[in-house]
């Protein structure tokens, strides 16, 4: 057994356990008694409720529990008002359904077919109501209201204090940004952009639907395994809403089937655990595809954009607007809107600003968190316009990039010093890779030849962006030194798919100098692991992995001092290497001061670590992020020009991943990132036909597969270490895929000259386009 | 999914009789590819599932110099993009089977079950139909043979009756001096279903410079497969010219009646049209003016 390296390839230590089909995901297991959750949903985007009536459904055999409003109003055991932000959502509809899809009623049956059937049988009386379908018609005056009145949490989010819906409209949170002095910037302009851009809803498409199995014993102790991303959040919301302490709630969490952020706050686990409380039994839900499109989704956005600049390139100001379709639900839409209005001036040193961005509430299923976090929408309009500047400037869009561009101590939009900050290397990566600067031109010769082949142009594109991680926010660790010197770790960061298992075992192994083969890294059970805010952000490597690390030196600090106390030694002579403790004469195994310290083979030694970022930084300076996520994308495409149809050639991505631990692990995070990104780019879009999701399903929602891949994706990691992550690492989990889309419709412009601002970029936005230039040219 | 009983006949006079016996409640059951997703969805809830995968007769791809090819209801996607039968002599329904759906469809995915669904977004039946393709019919009363275009009715409307099972598909041997091309052109993922799919075949008479016979199918772009007749006669006794082939996939543009959808609006349907005809009609012609013996030439189906 080798010593635990870091910067060394590993292979992932759950590859095989997941290739062989054989790791247990929630839908495959069960608990004694279990019956099965059914939720029946509304049919109107918006409907007041006039009557339920369950009774037919109540004499179906096999059905033990059926839940309606009447369960979670009238039961003093029960807060009938939840929502990470706002407490704007109930467990089943009570006065209106807001959205297709909205729970109405619950049934637990003995058999699927049962709790089917009973949803057959329960009578709903809607009153429909007119509802807002879109974010231009929710923001009219007079709009009808999603949200007569939105509850408050008694004590909320730290970063969200200041937002609060807008009473009387459907906005939901408005995020304001001054800098500087718009009008003078403005003035001091040459050229003035003004831009609208706009992204459709889309989907995480996680392989695993979310599904909860709960538990409730008669003395109120509740028990469930999630698919949730972080399980202490749940925790807290399933004890508010049970009115029990978080000590009497326990969040178990397989093996997740994908994340993506769809899986972060309560999805079905309130629900599940009003009805086994109900039937008095344990109740597993499984949501079906369709059901996930009615359960969250991505914002939809609309981004008006406004840049003054200098002829020579330096951007000096810049308005932008920002109206995010957040659905029925906050969810945690504000915290998203904040995000996207943080990254509207992008990587860039913008001295005026002028950024509004909303939250908008409309009668859609609600969207939430998703990979990118609100950047992924205003990094669309950023970076999208900065080409259409180097073009109207005749500059070269990545030397536009790199003279604006963020570098080491430059003060970010919120005042704060930039520290650790890898984008020009990025940028720089990302042009080599794609061979920038060999561009080929667009030959605008006739587009009317009628054999195949001679109609394709290429051409290729760059983007870049920032991000920010959640902060403040909290990872604890425990680890445990067992008697053979093998270690147990226990964390709340929910392996997902991004390889956090491994690096974390990883990180310990490095600290300890110990084999990767002695570390056990156990499942997330908020009854025996430390508390952890939330696998998402991308946060887990930096803090959780910090927080390990931390913990490790715990178990190093108590080994010198048992060493030194056993063998009469001064600690300041106590030294470790290669897994062993060395004295100034001898050379110890970590068992061998277990076995002085216990007097027999056994006993474990506990070690802890806590990291905690605040919004004051070690300087004491305001930080609103713990590090700062930079990375650049650039992509090179095929046009046809006769129909539109893009083919991806390559694609070469760069992140800034501070100290590479795994660079497997950070190869594999940016291509699927960069995969990820390829399909919203160019095909992801929720359709909706009067609020009802038209293609609710892996058929017509369109997801790319192999054969849309480029022949290459280039995953580059940069390294620009931060002091506060682990040996220098960063998070990366979000990062590649953000530059994705603006870097292929900077491509297509490159290719043929046609902007698309509206995403997905389809071929028949490119044919519709090009026909309109052929018109012109004739 | 519905309760339906499950049925396993040995022969097609079996199934037949089986069908005859729900009135119309029962379905053939063959890869399920499509029945799996309607029935689920229910949107169909049939009282039986008559499995016809048993059945001998219904397998196999054969080439009978008389009658042509002969392709079994049962056999499947993947079977004809490896038959070795089919790559030596039709090799361009091995290319456009390539690029049907993906592989776990194609591996289930059969050819009576791909024309008798009577699925619009589909790819067999523009080659079928370029290629005079007929298809043989079994029922309680007896077989009959018709032309593969009056097998389409509407969406997912054929003119099978409900006790009647497609057995096999037959492509007549193709004249000497024939090209045939398809362009199956998707409007997102190369696996989506089919936005347009257009096939071109040209027969060249003897002087081996005008053409013969030509035929112009579309695919989803109309409730049915459909022959542009129209663009088609354009054709039929001339050479090739750049404008008589613009001519045509104009006509055959106009001809069409898509509708907008997911996959594209109508005009963008229409534009497709017109480019792949075009693009197909090229091939199509180059390779006939090429084309030495029954071996209809082509290297891989076009893909827009
Ligand atoms: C994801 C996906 C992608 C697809 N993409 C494409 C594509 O790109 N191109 C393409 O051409 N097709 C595509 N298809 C369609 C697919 O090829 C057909 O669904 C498939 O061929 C149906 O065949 P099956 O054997 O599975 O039919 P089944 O599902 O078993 O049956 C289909 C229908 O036909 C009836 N039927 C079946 N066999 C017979 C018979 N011998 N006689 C009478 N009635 C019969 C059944 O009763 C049923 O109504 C796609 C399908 C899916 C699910």
């Amino acid at each position: 057994m080798e010593t635990t390296e870091i910067g060394k390839s590993v292979r992932r230590l759950d590859y095989k356990t997941k290739v062989t089909g054989r790791a247990q995901y929630l839908a495959d297991m069960s608990v004694p008694g279990m019956c099965h959750g059914k939720i029946l949903r509304s049919p109107y985007p918006h409907a007041r409720i006039v009557r339920i009536d369950a009774s037919k459904a109540r004499q179906i055999s096999g059905v033990v529990a059926v839940l309606t409003r009447d369960d979670i109003l009238h039961d003093q055991g029960i807060e009938p008002f939840y929502g990470p932000v706002f407490k704007d959502q109930t467990i089943v509809a009570v006065e209106k359904v807001r959205h297709v899809g909205d729970p109405v009623a619950a049934v637990a049956a003995l058999t699927v077919d049962a709790a089917e059937e009973a949803l057959r049988m329960i009578e709903v009386d809607y009153e429909e109501l007119p509802a807002v379908l879109s974010v231009n018609d929710s923001l009219k005056p007079g709009a009808p209201l999603v949200h007569e009145s939105v509850k408050l949490p008694a004590s909320g989010f730290a970063d969200l204090a200041e937002l609060k819906p807008v009473e009387g409209t459907n906005i939901c949170t408005h995020f304001r940004l001054n800098r500087g002095d718009i009008q003078r910037g403005f003035a001091e302009a040459d050229r003035i952009f003004e831009d609208t851009f706009t992204l459709p809803a889309t989907q995480h498409s996680f392989l695993e639907t979310h599904a909860c199995i709960a538990q409730v014993e008669p003395g109120g102790r509740i028990t469930v395994w999630a698919t949730t991303q972080n399980p202490f959040v749940v925790r807290t919301q399933l004890a508010n809403i049970f009115k029990v302490p978080v000590s009497k709630v326990r969040v178990i969490v397989p093996y997740l089937g994908g994340g993506y952020g769809g899986k972060v706050y309560p999805k079905v686990e309130p629900i599940t655990v009003a009805l086994a409380q109900k039937a008095g039994r344990p109740v597993r839900l499984v949501l079906s595809r369709e059901e996930v499109f009615y359960t969250i989704t991505k914002h939809a956005a609309i981004i008006k954009m406004k840049t003054g600049v200098k002829n020579d390139g330096t951007l000096v100001a810049r308005e932008c607007e920002i109206h995010l379709d957040t659905g029925a639900y906050a969810e945690i839409g504000p915290r998203v809107a904040k995000k996207s209005g943080y990254t509207a001036a992008g990587p860039y040193r913008i001295p005026n600003l002028k950024i509004d961005s909303y939250s908008v509430y409309t009668n859609k299923p609600p969207a939430g968190a998703f990979r990118g976090f609100g950047v992924s929408q205003s990094a669309w309009a950023v970076e999208s316009q900065m080409d259409i500047i180097a073009a109207a400037l005749k500059i070269d869009p990545l030397e536009l990039r790199k003279q604006n561009g963020y570098d080491e101590g430059d003060k970010f939009v919120t005042e704060e010093t930039l520290r650790a900050v890898g984008l020009k290397e990025c940028l720089d990566e990302v042009a080599k890779s794609i061979g920038w600067g060999r561009m080929e031109q667009w030959n605008n010769g006739t587009v009317e030849q009628w054999s195949r082949g001679e109609n394709i142009k290429r051409g290729k594109g760059i983007a870049c962006m920032i991000k920010a991680t959640i902060t403040p926010s909290i990872s604890s660790a425990v680890v445990k030194l067992n008697e053979d010197a093998s270690l147990s770790i226990y964390t709340g960061t929910v392996e997902m798919g991004q390889g956090s298992e491994t690096v974390l075992a990883q990180i310990a192994g490095k600290e300890l100098g110990i084999p990767l083969e002695t570390i056990q890294v156990l499942g997330v059970d908020t009854d025996v692991v430390p508390y952890d805010l939330t696998t998402s952000s991308s946060r887990s490597t930096f803090h959780m992995g910090k927080a390990v690390q931390l913990a490790a030196r715990d178990i190093l600090r108590q080994l010198k001092q048992i060493a030194a106390m056993e063998y009469g030694v001064p600690e300041a002579q106590v030294t470790f290497a290669g897994g062993k403790i060395r004295l100034p004469e001898a050379q110890l195994d970590y068992s061998d001061a277990m076995f002085k310290r216990f007097g027999m083979q056994g006993g474990t030694l506990v070690g802890e670590g806590q990291v905690k970022t605040s919004t004051k930084n070690e300087f004491g300076e305001k930080s609103t992020s713990a590090f700062w996520f930079l990375a650049a994308g650039a992509a090179e495409v095929e046009v046809d020009v006769d129909t539109g149809r893009l083919k991806l050639v390559k694609y070469a991505t760069a992140v800034d991943v501070g100290k590479a631990l795994n660079p497997l692990g950070c190869r594999q995070q940016l291509a699927g990132a960069a995969i990820t990104g390829i399909g919203q780019a160019l095909f992801e879009e929720i359709a909706y036909d009067n609020g009802q999701p038209i293609n609710p399903n892996f058929v017509d929602y369109v997801l790319p597969s192999l054969g849309d891949m480029p022949e290459t994706i280039d995953p580059i990691s940069v390294e620009v270490p931060d002091p506060n992550g682990p040996f220098g690492a960063k998070g990366i989990g979000e990062s590649a895929l953000i530059p994705v889309a603006p870097a292929i419709a900077n491509a297509v412009f490159d290719a043929v000259g046609v902007r698309i601002k509206d995403l997905p970029i389809k071929a028949e936005k490119i044919f519709l386009a090009l026909e309109e230039m052929k018109a012109k040219a004739r | 999914m519905n309760d339906f009983e499950y049925l396993e006949p040995a022969t097609v006079a079996e199934a037949c009789a089986m069908l005859k016996r729900y009135g119309g409640e029962a379905r053939p059951y063959a890869g399920g590819a499509y029945l799996s997703i309607v029935m689920k969805q229910g949107l169909i809830r049939p009282k039986a599932l008559v499995n016809i995968k048993k059945i001998q007769e219904l397998k196999g791809i054969r080439f009978d110099p008389s009658e042509g090819f002969v392709i079994g209801a049962l056999a499947t996607h993947r079977e004809l993009e490896t038959s070795q039968l089919i790559r030596e002599k039709l090799p361009i329904l091995c290319a456009v089977e390539r690029e049907v759906a993906n592989i776990r469809v194609r591996n289930v995915g059969t050819v009576g079950g791909n024309l008798a669904s009577g699925e619009p977004l589909t790819d067999l039946a523009q080659v079928f139909l370029a290629l005079d393709a007929r298809v043989a019919i079994s029922g309680p009363s007896g077989d009959r043979t018709i032309p593969l275009e009056e097998l389409f009715v509407d969406l997912y409307q054929t003119s099978l009756g409900e006790e009647e099972i497609l057995t096999r598909v037959i492509v007549p041997p193709p004249p000497p001096a024939t090209g045939i091309e398809y362009i199956r052109f998707s409007s997102s993922s190369v696996v989506d279903k089919p936005c347009v799919g257009v096939a071109v075949r040209i027969s060249l008479n003897a002087d081996r410079k005008t053409c013969g016979t030509v035929r112009i199918a579309l695919g989803c772009v109309a409730p049915r497969p459909m022959r542009a007749q129209g663009a088609e006669a354009l054709l039929t006794g001339h050479p090739l010219s750049p404008q008589l082939v613009e001519q045509a996939a104009a006509a055959a543009a106009e001809e069409c009646s898509p509708i907008s959808d997911l996959r594209g609006s109508e005009r963008f349907k229409r534009g497709i049209v017109r480019v792949l005809v075009r693009r197909a009609m090229a091939v199509a012609y180059d390779r006939a003016s090429h084309a030495s013996t029954l071996r209809l030439r082509s290297g891989q189906a076009g893909s827009a």
